[in-house]
């Protein structure tokens, strides 16, 4: 066979492709931050004692922000997963919606709350907004503890016993997703710039001295600040995925999944428990900014529904144009995910243990850097004549928050790649398939919900993404950044039913595939 | 087995769905016998054992340990850790996060022992099996002998009064599974407690001793010499499929 068949079905002009794309996605914007490493102007930068200090700060406040995220996320993860507390399924569904939001939403919400500001109001608010990541992975590491392990515990020392044994088995995926909270607060730029303009007495964090330089349009310099901080944070994904890795040698899919723990006399207590990790993460603050919709001044006339309809129906008639160009930045991005995370999937689960790790972090490498070190790196990189109107237009945006949570995706989906038995491909091979059709069709055919599920959420993301949005003038006219630019603005109704109507937008995608989850297995059944 | 019956169990059922797994099980058995259970693969051995350890409740019937309710009904009276019952599992249940010494320290601990004998303990488990040089290792790097005999060890070292085996030695290469079985006898010497096997393998019967008894359609046939019934493969499969 010979021609443009046959190169269809060779492997590497796709590889070309995907490696192609992920370059001009991922790397290429980072190019100025990377290279920051390698002259002794980006190391001689850290010396000056303002900027070392901001730095250990960051380090400092994030750190505090993770213990947060875990000591929330931990438990309410044992507790939906894996306890009888009454109304799992929905604790459990509820799980990882507070990740889907933008994490100013969560902070205004804290903010009307409380009448909180400051920086200790954005270390809470950043630890509540990133809780889901360790919840979700603890979860996922409690799902996969085979039922024998959990009823040898059971026998040897009771219910307390297998609770231990049950944290044990999750916590260095329960350590990984801390660290994952850590790297989204060190590299939050919008939830410590609101609470500092709030509060009387302002403060700074690592990701303002990034921004700052955007004022003075040293894009270069903003990008090549951002490099100890992309540095510390791939030290330590490596350091926690390699920890990780060495913890759950033999772990496995469960071929029985382990039951739950039996609390008969404490079920009560359970839900209480539940249902103050669901209030905190997500029903207090999703209330607030509900109740935010119609709230008004003491010489208001309406009523708070009367208010509420008419800031929903003024949030959907100004924001319309915003939200929709948000949803096509999010359903291209999601669509460059889809072809791109399968073929990094595959190639990530090849490799031994310490090289998927190094790719693992290579790719992921836009994701530890700050939104705006990333975007600004962008135009560094794409504002020059070679590249003429495409730094402009609609594409520009699509293509830079597919390359940034493109990560998500590649771990999503390589996890669930996992479980396809390797013989079924290897048959495949046998029969004569390609390298393509035996990617798609045997091992992706039967993860067919999680590969529309990974490009979902990096649609999300994409929508999402304020850091990123705020510098880059293509994306400039989105959702997000109308909301950042509305809450400052310090327009409180319109603000809140924004923010609902962004935030009713960002569930869909999950609650469809609940749904469709839900109703295959009644089929099933 | 004429001594006392440490375990009881008076007709005992379980039901998967409209499937009747268990129907109407009786059994008794002495402190220290030797019991294999026997049966074609979906029969219900495993089953019947996690009713045993109080894993599963019955659906009807009821099951004493040490003349005592255990579970009666639907109802498990006696939480698993409190029955003295442990058990080898088809797959181990090794805990994959956790040393060698610490999968039997920790279960030590679990019943209330100090830190230090349950260590000293449990290293000595693990000599006397062979182990004593394995100690920091983690199981998934244990030859496949080598994680069954830690899978005893930890059972065990709790001195049960009741050693529940879950097919120990399926998924064994036949050279590894001729170690298994020599090794099954010198540890089940050092023990007391009552031995129920299950298996559909007649060497494994037979290196249990003891008596054999045929589940089939949900109904445990009495227990007959092992001497008699697993003679030969032909007279185990005999007995197997009635």
């Amino acid at each position: 066979m010979s021609g443009p068949r046959s190169l269809l079905r060779a492997a590497w002009p796709w590889w070309l492709l995907v490696v192609s794309l992920t370059a001009a996605a991922s790397w290429l914007p980072l190019l100025p931050t990377l290279g920051a490493l390698f002259s002794a102007d980006g190391w001689n930068a850290l010396r000056d004692p303002r900027l070392g200090a901001l730095f250990l700060r960051t380090l400092w406040l994030s750190a505090l922000a993770s213990g947060i995220a875990m000591g929330l996320g931990v438990p309410y993860a044992l507790l939906a997963t894996r306890t009888n507390v009454p109304g799992a399924a929905l604790f459990a569904l509820l799980m990882p919606l507070p990740l889907l939001l933008p994490p100013l939403l969560i902070a205004q919400a804290w903010h009307g709350l409380t009448g909180m500001d400051g920086q200790w109001a954005a270390v809470l608010c950043l630890g509540l907004a990133g809780a889901p990541l360790p919840a979700l992975l603890t979860a996922h590491a409690l799902a996969r503890q085979a039922a024998g392990a959990h009823e040898a515990a059971l026998l040897c020392g009771g219910p307390r016993f297998a609770a231990a044994e049950m944290l044990r088995s999750a916590w260095p995926a329960a350590l990984l997703g801390g660290v994952l909270a850590f790297l989204f607060a060190a590299a939050d730029f919008s939830v410590p710039d609101y609470m500092s303009f709030l509060a009387e007495e302002k403060f700074f964090v690592y990701s303002f001295e990034i921004f700052n330089r955007s004022r003075e349009a040293d894009f270069r310099g903003g990008a090549a600040a951002a490099a100890p901080l992309v540095l510390v944070i791939a030290l330590l994904l490596y350091a926690s995925l390699h920890w990780r890795d060495a913890w759950s040698g033999a772990e496995r899919a469960a071929a029985r999944p382990a039951p739950r723990l039996r609390v008969p006399a404490g079920r009560w207590l359970l839900l209480t428990a539940a249902l103050a990790g669901a209030a905190l993460l997500l029903l207090l603050p999703l209330g607030r900014i509900l109740y935010d919709t119609g709230m008004a001044g003491p010489a208001a006339t309406e009523a708070w529904l009367q208010r509420s309809a008419r800031a929903f129906s003024d949030a959907l008639a100004r924001g319309r144009g915003d939200l929709l160009r948000s949803l096509q930045t999010g359903a291209l991005a999601g669509a460059l995910v889809l072809l791109l995370a399968p073929w990094w999937a595959a190639q990530l689960l090849r490799l031994g243990r310490r090289r998927q790790r190094l790719l693992f972090l290579l790719l992921a490498l836009p994701l530890l850097a700050p939104g705006v070190g990333f975007g600004m790196g962008a135009i560094v990189v794409y504002n020059r004549d070679l590249f003429g109107g495409f730094y402009d237009s609609a594409l520009l945006p699509p293509l830079l928050m597919a390359g940034r949570w493109l990560p998500l995706a590649v771990f999503l989906l390589a996890e669930r790649l996992q479980r396809v038995p390797a013989n079924q491909e290897e048959a495949a091979q046998l029969a004569g398939a390609g390298y393509r059709l035996r990617l798609f069709r045997y091992r992706l055919g039967v993860q067919r919900p999680a590969w529309w599920l990974a490009a979902a959420l990096v649609a999300v993301f994409a929508v999402r993404e304020i850091d990123l949005a705020i510098l880059l003038p293509a994306a400039n006219q989105s959702a997000a950044v109308r909301y950042y630019m509305a809450l400052h603005a310090q327009r409180d109704n319109f603000v809140a039913a924004f923010g609902l109507v962004m935030a009713l937008v960002l569930f869909l995608p999950l609650m469809l595939e609940a749904a469709w989850r839900g109703a295959r297995a009644r089929d099933e059944r | 087995m004429s001594a006392a019956p440490l375990l009881e169990l008076f007709e005992v059922s379980k039901r998967f769905g409209a499937r009747a797994i268990l129907d109407g099980v009786s059994l008794r058995l002495p402190a220290g016998a030797r019991l294999t259970v026997a049966g074609v693969s979906g029969c219900g051995k495993t089953t019947l054992l996690r009713l045993i350890a109080g894993l599963d409740a019955p659906d009807g019937g009821q099951v004493l340990l040490g003349g005592a309710p255990a579970s009666r009904g639907r109802r498990v009276l006696l939480p698993p850790w409190r029955r003295g019952v442990q058990m080898v599992f088809q797959d181990l249940a090794l805990w994959p996060t956790r040393s060698v010494l610490q999968n039997v320290a920790d279960a030590l601990r679990a019943q209330g022992r100090s830190r230090p004998e349950s260590d000293a303990r449990a290293a000595a488990a693990l000599a006397r099996l062979g182990l004593g040089g394995l100690q920091r290792r983690r199981p998934h790097t244990l030859s496949g002998g080598e994680q069954r005999r830690l899978a005893f060890a930890r059972a065990l070292s709790l001195e049960p009064r009741v050693l529940l085996l879950d097919e120990p030695f399926a998924s064994l290469d036949p050279v590894a599974r001729g170690e298994g079985l020599a090794f099954l006898d010198e540890v089940l010497a050092a023990t007391a407690a009552a031995v129920i096997l299950v298996t559909h393998e007649p060497a494994e019967a037979r290196a249990l001793r003891g008596d054999l008894a045929v589940l089939r359609d949900g109904k445990l046939l009495p227990p007959r010499p092992c001497s008699d019934t697993c003679a030969s493969d032909a007279a185990f499969a005999a007995a197997l499929l009635g």
